[in-house]
């Protein structure tokens, strides 16, 4: 049998769904009561998973391939972890104007210079709109004192 | 005749300048949401939803209604212009809308589609006032078992947003009831699925969770893409012959009867509905025939038809606190955000805020009318703002939206694990929207599920022996047999569901 997509979100969703087993009988509840819902939705995923594993392939739907570049991507889901990590310590308007610079120069095909003046207006309006405009206690972080 | 009152006492509220202002506000906003491709509505809501909670509730509701409800104006522009539909319920529109435009005729296509809009929602309008109050006034009468048939009636929404596979959608929904399911029982107090962590307690919030579903995995996939530069089809004369406009009356009253009819039934959101009437208006309009080659009625039809069925839509939403698409499940957790519960007692209790905001919509249409037919070429300007300058914002914009409903890192932690997820599921074909809308109505169900367990001492049968719950159960059942045969016939309304 060879691992399909299909088969590989059966296989997390019977995971998933005997997890909610399991935490269903930790609830001190009723049946009728606390543990209902959790038990009918880990009922519910296990059935799922198998009808994800015993799911015949759809036939001829082998997608064109687009170009595309995962790699952006797994570097843009990376450079947003970093973002909420450093958000704490660097502060709202240093961490994303450093998210910033790094976003505009991946995703246009501008020169440094540009990159850093987009960057910093971009930088620079968000945190005037949301931290001064608006006084939303987003974390200060170098700028605090 | 006593809501034509109420209705009165709305206008002069909704009339005051702060109220007019955010319903502006809310109307440029909705139509810049619907113009841009890449951000619906739905995310468009929740990114906004939490910026608004400086103000208070009647304009903060105000306006994110105006982001909804305007961006179907919005949505058709791109539709007719660059052959890319704003948002789904647009979808329809670039048939015959994009034919006109290459005729030369895209400033009468554009100008019907406002006119249709501005008709259809206005009638919806009409609607709404007449019959949420009367629908809200039976709903009082009604216990915990027949509110949980209207939630089962609500959940049949899902067959018809889950796309070409059954199963994914199914899934979609099971993993949105899990993630509901997180935190502390508000019933008995008792915490599920927390892991030991005190972060789960208070349950995952369902803003950032949207927040990374819809705006996050849309940038993802967009990076993924690298957007092309589009060409967009120049305007030429704006309004439509006067023949033109007497054609299209009737096309627009019947868009309206399809559009609110079905609008107000879960399962049937604006884009499903935009296709139907676009359908009945090729069967039974002289111009039919001309359809799909820039027949004026073709863009007259759906651009109708989805407007009616926005303002349907506020029909279950504040009679009965049931969301009939993923946006206003959205706005729906915003009134919960300010502590109103939507359903039959808000029109008791709240009214001076209900009716503000329902005459508020008669307010925003007519703006969105005037800003949508003289100043339609400065939106479609909007189509070249580059994307290294849009993707970038709408990520800052998600990050602080998720941030700001509890103050807390870790939703906006909860925004970007649910970016990534969503971009999984769309690349594996998963439709998002059903999670969303098990996400809002499983605390709905379990709490109505629980109750009505409870009055009959545990004996599930009161679900089926009460004449009411049963009749919605059974509708629930209908609906989505209907909507997995409506998959079948036209799949292409349902690929995607934002």
């Amino acid at each position: 049998m060879r691992l399909t997509a299909d088969r590989a979100v059966g296989l997390l969703l019977l995971l998933l769904g005997a997890g909610c087993l399991v935490e269903t009988l930790r609830i001190k509840d009723d049946w009728s009561g606390a543990r209902l819902m959790p038990v009918v939705t880990g009922i519910a995923l296990v059935a799922l998973g198998v009808a994800h594993v015993v799911a015949r392939r759809a036939r001829g739907r082998a997608e064109p391939a687009e170009p595309s570049d995962i790699r952006r991507v797994a570097l843009v889901a990376a450079l947003l972890a970093v973002y909420v990590t450093a958000f704490t310590m660097l502060g709202f308007l240093s961490a994303t104007l450093l998210l910033l610079l790094v976003l505009v120069r991946l995703l246009g095909d501008y020169r440094w210079p540009a990159v850093g003046a987009l960057a910093v207006a971009l930088a620079v309006v968000s945190h005037v709109v949301f931290r001064v405009w608006l006084g939303m206690p987003l974390p200060d972080g170098l700028l605090a004192r | 005749m006593e809501a034509l009152g109420h209705l009165l006492d709305g206008f002069a509220a909704a009339l005051t300048p702060q109220n007019l202002l955010f319903a502006l506000i809310g109307s440029v906003l909705g139509t810049l949401v619907g113009v841009l491709p890449g951000v619906g509505p739905t995310s468009g809501i929740a990114i906004l939803l939490p910026l608004t909670s400086f103000l208070p509730p009647t304009p903060a509701i105000i306006m994110l209604a105006a982001i909804y409800y305007g961006a179907m104006y919005g949505g058709s522009t791109t539709a007719i212009l660059v052959n890319v539909p704003g948002e789904v319920a647009s979808v329809v529109t670039t048939l015959d809308g994009y034919q006109m435009a290459r005729q030369g005729r895209a400033g009468p296509a554009l100008a019907i589609a406002a006119i249709s809009s501005f008709v259809a929602g206005t009638l919806g309008l009409v609607g709404l006032t007449f019959f949420a109050p009367v629908l809200a006034d039976l709903a009082l009468r009604v216990g915990p078992p027949e509110y949980f048939g209207l939630v089962v009636l609500a959940f049949s929404v899902i067959a018809s947003l889950s796309g070409p596979s059954l199963r994914k959608g199914l899934t979609s929904a099971a993993l949105g009831v899990l993630v509901a399911l997180v935190g502390l029982d508000p019933q008995s107090g008792v915490r599920r699925f927390t892991l030991g962590t005190a972060s789960l307690l208070g349950g995952i919030d369902f803003i950032a969770v949207i927040v990374g579903l819809f705006a996050i995995a849309e940038v993802l996939l967009a990076v993924e893409r690298r957007m092309p530069a589009v060409a967009v089809a120049s305007i030429g004369r704006l309004m439509p012959a006067w023949d033109e406009l007497k054609r299209c009356s009737a096309t627009m009253l019947r868009a309206t009867g399809v559009g609110f009819g079905l609008g107000m039934l879960p399962g049937c959101t604006p884009g499903a509905i935009s296709f139907v009437a676009y359908d009945l208006e090729r069967r039974i309009s002289p111009a039919g025939a001309r359809f799909g080659q820039g027949a004026i009625e073709g863009v007259a039809a759906p651009e109708g038809a989805n407007n009616a069925t926005t303002s349907a839509g506020f029909v279950p939403l504040l009679a009965l606190g049931l969301p009939a698409t993923p946006a206003l499940a959205v706005l729906l957790s915003g009134l919960q955000i300010y502590g109103l519960q939507p359903g039959p007692l808000l029109f008791e209790k709240q009214p001076a805020f209900v009716w503000a905001v329902i005459a508020s919509m008669y307010v925003g249409n007519v703006m969105l009318l005037v800003l949508n037919l003289p100043l339609v070429g400065l939106w479609a300007k909007l189509v070249h703002v580059p994307y290294a300058v849009m993707g970038p914002m709408i990520l800052v914009f998600s990050v602080v939206g998720a941030f700001s409903v509890r103050n807390t890192l870790f939703d906006v932690g909860v925004a970007v694990v649910f970016g990534v997820v969503g971009y999984g599921m769309s690349k594996l074909a998963y439709p998002t929207a059903p999670m969303v809308l098990a996400l809002i109505l499983t605390p709905l169900a379990e709490s109505s599920l629980r109750q009505s367990l409870s009055m009959a001492g545990g004996d599930a049968t009161i679900l089926v022996t009460r004449p009411l719950a049963a009749l919605f159960i059974a509708a629930g059942v209908a609906l989505t047999a209907w909507s997995l045969f409506a998959r079948r016939s036209h799949p292409e309304v349902f690929e995607s569901s934002d």
